[in-house]
């Protein structure tokens, strides 16, 4: 029965996806008929889909990552308020970037992800082993010493545009998540870190599931704890580091969805991560569709669009279901 | 129960008071003399103090009249309110870790800010700034005030809610700039919280509404140690806990409305300050307010020297600066209380 709902799930979330993609190849700037798009395909002389489609990928991509990225955070740590964005790592991962996009441009792209990710790991170890105490770590805590960090690497970010301010307009577009100008060079960049790490994932769901029991349950099954706690943060990590590195920080899919996925399928991660991930697809494409279309030629960052809609279910989350 | 001037910790006589009052504010002198003399060329006090006829310096009397003068006053001004500010927050909330920026407070006035500055394009003038960030300031404050209901006793939770508040309005604000894209290195540079080109008219416009906001909070501060002994307590001894509340929060709002009106969101000065002040002097608002007022002045100034040479020619926005040294502070606060509970 479970699966019965999960397959239906999947399937509407799909029917979504698929059409919040077909409206994002056709509306923007200069709107597209879908005959046209067909036309393209079928002559294959690409414009509309040159510059749309891998626009389109990216979000998606971005959206599986945070999302898986997401709930693997809140299943380890057991806490609802764990995020890549909560627990510093898109902050770790912005400051790095910035530092080689703005000091040393001419290393350009291959070296950003990789430095992406390398200020993701500092940040959230710097995270883990701030809020660790006696008696393991407590929701509350990683949350805040998480956003106490983050704002000091913003603080970062703002005195490293403010002082190599040269197109400090494209860094803050990028810092708050934008998919402008996004080409098949990042879906190649980018998509192999969203194979693996999903696979990884679903790979380890039972590892996640029994994760979620209380530590001395764990521990009694035999589980090598801390072990398996490592492994998947490093997964989730590596998800949240390579998107940060190709679209910026695309705040809150990774703390809104996985809980919506649980309330869908239930806690079971085998059907929780895949559902929790097309969410954040959906999200993340349906967030950069409307920053290109509510004030064109304008473009407000997806991450914008995703900030105003996560923030007040983060409130909501936080104190509403505080009785759970 | 005697509240007076009975600290646990600190220094508790009226003598050392005194002395902790001369240090403090012989420092600042220090801080601003290096502040206004620092790099001035051919500086000398007298033709500056005693300008005559034949020994008058034109230029330099305009720099430091017109460029240095105003951003120390500025500086000290700012600090004394944002440090009350904070305090009084903290007081209200009774959250250890509450502070103007962390709350949302700073991103819900510098948000109104910028939709003012948008709408009202042409009229770039300082009043329809300082008019949409007291509104600012005043809508994220009855979100806070209205979900500190929610929130029960968890300090960590209202915290939360604060960060998602400003995280709403910092996505808000940095929306308009985006879609309405003019000066905008001008605008991001004053959201970090910037003293550059400080005027004395931005002085006039802090000591207008801060002044009077301190002296009645400085007035408050008997009934604010009743208050801290408990709601039931307070109301037994006579206070209208209600409106002594709604009292301080709107002093808190003109404090950090006015403040960012200036100079843009200055963080963590709020969250620093009272708990420097509360460590040196006990737990009397009486002897913490003014205080707290003091050793913001001198923190500021001194944040705002280094933010003005550290990195010099580049002119560091002073928020960069105070956040970096309070997130470390923060993060000790919370190292040492206990989940929930105060310190």
């Amino acid at each position: 029965m479970r699966k019965g709902k999960f397959l239906i799930t999947m399937l509407v979330l799909s029917l979504i996806l698929i059409i919040v993609a077909l409206l994002s190849l056709r509306l923007g700037a200069v709107s597209t008929p879908v005959s046209d798009i067909i036309d393209e395909l079928r002559t294959g002389e690409w414009l509309v889909l040159k510059y749309r489609l891998p626009r389109l990928l990216i979000a998606v991509l971005v959206g599986i990552n945070m999302a898986a990225s997401g709930s693997i955070l809140q299943g380890i740590t057991r806490n609802p308020l764990a995020a890549p964005d909560i627990v510093g790592i898109s902050a770790g991962g912005g400051l790095f970037a910035v530092i080689v996009l703005l000091v040393f441009p001419q290393l350009g792209a291959q070296v950003l992800p990789a430095a992406a990710f390398a200020g993701a790991i500092l940040a959230a170890a710097l995270v883990y082993l701030v809020s660790y105490q006696r008696g393991g770590i407590r929701p509350m805590r990683l949350a805040l010493t998480g956003v106490a960090i983050s704002t000091g690497f913003q603080a970062l970010i703002t005195f490293m545009i403010v002082k190599f301010a040269l197109t400090s307009s494209q860094a803050l577009v990028w810092l708050k998540g934008s998919l402008y100008a996004r080409s098949w060079q990042h879906v190649e960049l980018l998509w192999p870190w969203t194979a693996v790490g999903v696979i990884l994932t679903l790979m380890c769901y039972r590892l996640l599931n029994t994760l979620q029991l209380d530590e001395d349950t764990v521990k009694g099954l035999g589980m090598r704890i801390q072990l398996a706690r490592l492994g998947l943060l490093a997964v989730a990590v590596g998800l949240a580091a390579s998107s940060v590195a190709i679209a910026g920080t695309i705040g809150f899919v990774g703390l809104v969805v996985p809980p919506l996925a649980r309330l869908l399928v239930g806690s079971d991660s085998r059907y929780a991560v895949p559902v929790a991930a097309m969410l954040g697809a959906v999200l993340v494409a349906t967030a950069d569709m409307l920053g290109r279309i509510v004030h064109p030629p304008l473009e407000i960052p997806a991450g914008i669009i995703t900030a105003l809609i996560g923030a007040p279910y983060f409130l909501y989350i936080l104190l509403v279901r505080k009785g759970k | 129960m005697s509240i007076m001037n009975k600290g646990r910790r600190g220094l508790h006589s009226a003598a050392s008071l005194r002395l902790l009052f001369a240090i403090l504010a012989l420092l600042l002198v220090g801080v601003a003399c290096l502040t206004v003399t620092f790099k001035v060329n051919g500086f000398a006090w007298k033709p500056l103090l005693f300008p005559s006829a034949e020994s008058q310096d034109v230029l330099l009397s305009y720099t430091v009249w017109h460029i240095r003068m105003p951003r120390l006053l500025l500086a000290v001004s700012l600090g004394g309110t944002l440090a009350i500010a904070g305090c009084l927050l903290q007081a209200v909330t009774r959250n250890f870790l509450a502070d103007p920026e962390i709350m949302g407070l700073n991103q819900g006035a510098s948000c109104f800010a910028v939709i003012a500055l948008m709408v009202f394009g042409g009229v770039n003038s300082a009043d329809v700034i300082l008019a949409a960030a007291l509104c600012g300031a005043a809508a994220s404050g009855v979100l806070i005030y209205f979900f500190s209901r929610f929130s029960g006793s968890d300090p960590s939770r209202l915290v939360l809610a604060g960060v998602a508040i400003s995280a709403f309005m910092g996505a808000l604000t940095t929306g308009i700039i985006l879609l309405f894209e003019t000066q905008l290195t001008e605008i991001l540079y004053w959201m970090a919280g910037k003293l550059s080109g400080a005027e004395w008219r931005d002085n006039y416009l802090v000591w207008v509404l801060g002044v009077p906001a301190i002296i009645i909070a400085f007035l408050l501060s008997n009934t604010l140690n009743v208050l801290m002994q408990g709601e039931e307590i307070a109301s037994g001894l006579g206070v209208h806990v209600k409106r002594i509340r709604g009292i301080l929060g709107l002093l808190i709002i003109v404090l950090t409305g006015s403040a960012v009106a200036v100079a843009g969101p200055i963080g963590f000065i709020g969250l620093i300050v009272p708990h420097m002040a509360g460590r040196l002097g006990g737990v009397s608002y009486r002897v913490v307010i003014p205080l707290s007022a003091l050793m913001g002045a001198l923190l500021l100034a001194a944040a705002d020297f280094a933010a003005q040479w550290l990195f010099y020619p580049a002119d560091i926005p002073v928020g960069i600066l105070t956040a970096i040294l309070g997130v470390p502070f923060f993060l000790y606060l919370l190292r040492r209380s206990r989940e929930g509970g105060r310190s």
